[in-house]
């Protein structure tokens, strides 16, 4: 490392990181700026409004007179019950599997590992027939253009991955407390709930923002499973703005993109330092 | 480690995860591979019957296989080009960023987070609007910067035809891979930036400087130090990324839906395998093809898979 740094070479350094910060934030920027107009339209010759041009009518257009509001419950609503129901879970799995020592152990372990392989859109087919047939059965509670019975198809597919980051960082949590406590005569679910669930906030923290980014952020699903558009997630809703006449709805999907980005950039920042660490320690442990 | 004897109580524990696992990931899994030797499609839709390999051979021979073949072809291309393109961009950033006298470092990191923090469904159908052909902002930056005629006389050249300004990002087949290819690594560079930098950071700064005590060069430093450890950390973050962008159905299926058309196929020209997937079973409704094609897809993410765990050791964390 050299310890005295060449001007020219921290200059071009500079250089070349502000021109891709540019690029990094361009679409951004002239969708933010594309937002704040109060035409309809793609088509300007200006690529960013004037002061004079400058309004919020898109965004007021947006909440008055688009379902937006109802796709974004919507979605918050499929986040949230796949996040906990996930939570719930895959803790209780996570702790088992790092505390106790049982027939069948490591071969839980092994299985979720394979089924953590499975791509969840490749069983989209078989996801769309079973919601079918769970529609059919509980009379619609769960099954197709049921918020419920999305929220399902996510929890199935993040257990795995969940259960082995908590009980991995269970591994790491020291084993004194709770001998203590057992000593002291707590029951093993007293131990599990009153010490180690209030040292497992972390983890759970991060386990509960994974999942409901994940769900959030999915196109695939609520593609193929909600038909209302009273039902739609924002991924779904925000796509029929632009999927008929695109330039007639770009300042209103603009609009719509920079509000529904809002909710998981502030969850992004705010817990970076665990998210980050979450999702590269796995893979920098080679 | 003292052993406890728990008796039924892990089981209790597991019971709610394992059952959930089972019904909603193990079931549709199953219930998907049986399809796909089915015949269920719009014309069999509730008398289906199981018909054999009649689907795979379908797809490996007969009109199907030129498809397959091209759609195979192209997301190996797709998913192999952006792995390096932005595993590329984001090792050199990194490296630029792994400099402790470059000020305001914080700074160009959270500017360089944003496209992972954004959901990739709006980022994606972002740039569909701004690169519309007509109305599309990069168009009409290129136009405003006069960059438009100098971009398609440049590659006119490369190409027998002259190219046609505005550019059609999204409706010829040569820009629309270049436009995919080009907002994938926009959307993936912040992930491998961050995994180099923290490879970067994990090496203790007084190895390089005992290095230098040693009198190797900077050049020699970053040849003997900092590759051969990069190369063993980021291997793993390599094929997983190569098996993520296999199905990265958003980036796809937002930007061009698989198009252009490509005549004579239903897949269109940027078609990758989970998207082509995705059509024959929800707009032309071929269910048993689609399932067909989901385990082509199945047989290489687990290959992958399989190459990845036996490289970190994961296995071995079951103990």
């Amino acid at each position: 490392m050299p310890t005295r740094p060449n001007p020219f070479r921290l200059a071009l350094t500079h250089l070349i990181l502000l021109a891709c910060a540019g690029l990094t934030v361009m679409p951004v920027v002239l969708v933010l700026a594309a937002s704040l107009r109060k035409g309809s339209t793609l088509i300007s010759t200006r690529l960013f409004p004037g002061m004079d041009e400058l309004s919020l009518a898109k965004y007021h257009e947006l909440l008055t007179q688009t379902p937006f509001l109802t796709w974004m419950l919507n979605t918050v609503i499929v986040s949230v019950v796949a996040s906990l129901i996930a939570l719930v879970v895959t803790a209780l799995a996570g702790y088992a599997f790092a505390r106790f020592r049982f027939l069948g152990r490591k071969n839980g372990l092994m299985a979720m590992m394979l089924l953590q392989m499975f791509p969840a859109a490749m069983a989209m087919v078989a996801v769309f027939r079973l919601l079918q047939y769970l529609g059919a059965a509980t009379g619609g509670v769960l099954g197709l253009n049921s918020l419920l019975g999305l929220s399902l198809v996510y929890i199935g597919a993040g257990i795995p991955f969940n259960t082995w980051m908590i009980k991995g960082y269970v591994d790491a949590l020291p084993r004194e407390l709770e001998e203590s406590a057992t000593i002291d005569g707590a029951t093993p679910t007293q131990t599990f709930l009153l010490v180690v669930l209030p040292l497992m906030g972390p983890i759970l923290a991060v386990v509960a923002i994974f999942n409901f980014i994940a769900p959030y952020s999915d196109f695939i699903f609520p593609s193929v499973v909600m038909f209302e558009e009273s039902k739609y997630t924002l991924a779904v809703g925000m796509q029929s703005f632009i999927s008929g006449n695109f330039s007639t709805n770009w300042t209103l999907f603009a609009a719509a993109s920079i509000l529904g980005a809002i909710p998981i950039l502030v969850l992004f920042f705010a817990l970076q330092r665990f998210l980050v660490e979450g999702l590269t320690r796995g893979a920098l442990k080679g | 480690m003292r052993e406890r004897n728990s008796g039924g109580l892990p089981y209790l524990y597991l019971a709610p995860a394992l059952l959930l696992l089972a019904l909603l990931s193990l079931l549709p899994n199953l219930y998907s591979v049986w399809l796909a030797f089915t015949n269920y499609s719009l014309n069999h839709y509730s008398d289906y019957s199981f018909v054999g390999l009649r689907n795979f051979a379908r797809i490996l021979q007969g009109p199907e296989a030129a498809t397959f073949g091209r759609v195979f072809a192209w997301t190996v291309v797709w998913a192999g080009a952006s792995v390096l393109l932005s595993l590329g961009l984001g090792l050199f950033l990194a490296i630029l960023l792994n400099n402790a006298h470059v000020k305001g470092r914080t700074f160009y990191r959270t500017i360089f987070i944003l496209p992972w923090a954004i959901p990739a469904f709006i980022s994606v159908m972002m740039w569909q609007g701004l690169l519309n052909t007509e109305f599309g902002a990069i168009n009409l930056l290129l136009a405003n910067l006069g960059l438009d005629q100098a971009l398609a006389t440049i590659v006119g050249l490369f190409t027998n035809e002259p190219v046609a300004t505005p550019i059609a990002w999204l409706n010829t087949p040569g820009w629309s891979h270049i436009a995919v290819l080009a907002v994938n690594v926009w959307l993936a560079f912040p992930f491998q930036l961050t995994t180099c930098l923290g490879a970067l950071q994990s090496v203790p700064s007084d190895v390089y400087e005992a290095a230098s005590v040693d009198g190797a060069t900077a050049g020699l430093q970053f040849r003997r130090i900092t590759v051969p450890l990069l190369r063993s950390a980021l291997l793993p973050v390599l094929l997983s990324s190569f098996a993520f962008n296999f199905n990265q159905f958003a980036a796809i299926y937002l930007l061009t839906a698989g198009g252009p058309a490509v005549p004579g196929s239903e897949a269109g020209a940027t078609d990758i395998l989970i998207t082509y997937s995705y059509k024959l079973a929800f707009n032309l409704f071929q269910y048993g093809m689609a399932c067909a094609y989901a385990i082509f897809i199945f047989i290489l993410v687990a290959t992958l898979s399989g190459v990845n765990f036996k490289l970190t050791g994961a296995f071995e964390d079951a103990n």
